[in-house]
């Protein structure tokens, strides 16, 4: 009875190996004080308690400055900035933040390193792993198979969806445009072609600069008060006021006659005499100075004409973790479409020689389109925030 | 009949309704002054908010103001109303 008591013992001992087969090292960065890490190892101390051969390794990053380097370094293997916490790695995969969407998603993440190998080189360096197996790991969170275009990410496609889509939109906002159309029918006094263009292209190139040094500006700002989940909620409630006024706007002409509204005056007649001192100027490389100093003064001004679209856009950006160079580029991608418009009609203009407006009507329907935006992307900051990092 | 139209190089709808009352120009024998918002002396138009206004004279008198875009029928029947 006592023998077979012993193998019932070592049957039983097996069980564990034989249901999750693998062991598995998860290491969490976390702060003493942020909320998002707390609710993070709850989840853990609830999700771990049967699963013995998950390891999971805690590195405290607010006060203990050794594991701040510790940290440094695992963002510069996985590949992935640390710009906040809590900062999983799971075979050298990276999840940061914390929410419902992302607790599916760590899941997902374990049972894939549990059924296939996963690369290690986290371990390796923190020395919770002897070496690294050196697999190929081809998992992605939301893979989706697309007849032609094959397997793609739900984040690869929805950011820069999000991109044209907005960047279009704000491109329609006529704050800014009646400067380049007023800069357009002055160039046409000027003989010189090459330096009409010239001109035309740098004042919408400057326009394009400070778009992006504020949007920039803007993504650095919100790396830092996305962590605290208030900051976000504040955002997504000026989010949703800014869509409801210009819903209201819509609304409130969308029977009126489409035409443009003269507002201030004096900065009007002032900058109508800037440029026209300008494009007169004798000197190119002054006119052309001028012409870069007349457009990122313009664009600072008119920037909180607009200053909604391109702030929930970035802050879309910084709650995705992204790279750098990811970060640069889908706010390229925003501002080559917020200034397609502008490009258009400067391209036909210098072409034909004749200014192709585009009719004010569509300016309602883009406040009409940036407000709904505004207000779905508000409401999900609030209430789904991990919706908005694509993991649905 | 006259018609004003008072317009700015800095405005969309200005620059299509330009091309409206440019084929009004061409089908119909009426004078059309063009009066620039920025650059003329606009004081006794009485010209509000938004661009372009177009104003309809007979013998002097305004016997019709519209603002902002209209399309070319529009202008067409008023014309055609005051001339029945």
């Amino acid at each position: 009875m006592k023998k077979y008591s012993y193998i019932l013992l070592f049957i039983l001992m097996l069980i564990p190996n034989m249901v999750f087969g693998k062991e598995l090292n998860i290491y969490l960065f976390h702060g003493d004080g942020c909320p998002h890490c707390r609710d993070e190892i709850a989840f853990f101390d609830e999700y771990l308690e049967d699963k013995d051969n998950i390891h999971l390794y805690k590195y405290e990053v607010w006060y203990d400055k050794d594991n701040v380097s510790k940290l440094e370094e695992v963002a510069k293997i996985t590949g992935k900035e640390a710009d906040g916490i809590p900062y999983l790695v799971i075979g050298d995969y990276v999840i940061s933040g914390f929410s419902t969407g992302i607790q599916k998603k760590i899941v997902k993440r374990i049972e894939h390193c549990l059924e296939n190998s996963c690369p290690d080189k986290t371990g390796v360096y923190l020395g919770k792993a002897l070496e690294d197996n050196d697999v190929e790991d081809n998992y992605d969170d939301e893979v989706y198979n697309v007849p032609i275009l094959g397997e793609i990410s739900a984040r690869d496609v929805s950011i820069p969806i999000l991109a044209i889509v907005i960047g279009l939109v704000d491109g329609f906002n006529p704050c800014a445009m009646w400067i380049l159309i007023f800069l357009i029918s002055m160039l046409f006094g000027m003989k010189d072609k090459k330096k009409m263009w010239t001109l035309g292209l740098t004042f919408i190139l400057t326009s394009g600069i400070v778009y992006f040094l504020f949007m920039a500006s803007w993504l650095n700002l919100a790396s830092f008060i996305n962590k605290v989940s208030l900051v976000r909620s504040l955002i997504g409630a000026f989010a949703i006021i800014f869509g409801i006024v210009n819903v209201y706007n819509y609304i409130k002409s969308r029977k009126k006659d489409a035409g443009c509204e003269v507002t201030d005056e004096k900065k009007r007649k002032k900058i109508i005499s800037y440029i026209k001192k300008i494009v007169s100027e004798k000197k190119f490389i002054i006119a052309l100075l001028g012409i870069m100093v007349l457009a990122f003064l313009v664009n600072l001004i008119e920037l909180l004409c607009s200053l909604g679209l391109p702030v929930i856009f970035t802050e879309v950006l910084s709650l995705n973790n992204l790279s750098t160079t990811e970060y640069i580029l889908y706010m390229l991608l925003y501002i080559i479409f917020f200034l397609m418009d502008d490009i258009i009609i400067f391209v036909i203009a210098m072409k034909t020689l004749e200014i192709k407006a585009i009719s004010n009507k569509y300016t309602k329907y883009s406040h009409l389109i940036g407000g709904i935006i505004m207000l779905i992307l508000g409401v999900l900051l609030i209430l789904k925030p991990e919706w908005l990092m694509f993991n649905f | 009949m006259k018609i004003v139209k008072i317009s700015s190089m800095t405005c969309m709808s200005c620059i299509i309704m330009n091309n409206v009352m440019n084929r009004i120009k061409d089908n119909y024998n009426i004078e059309i002054e063009n009066v620039d918002y920025d650059f003329d002396d606009i004081s006794k138009y009485n010209v509000g908010k938004i661009l372009p206004v177009i104003i309809f004279y007979n013998n002097d008198k305004e016997i019709k103001r519209l603002e902002g875009e209209h399309p070319y029928s529009e202008i067409e029947r008023i014309i055609k109303d005051e001339e029945v």
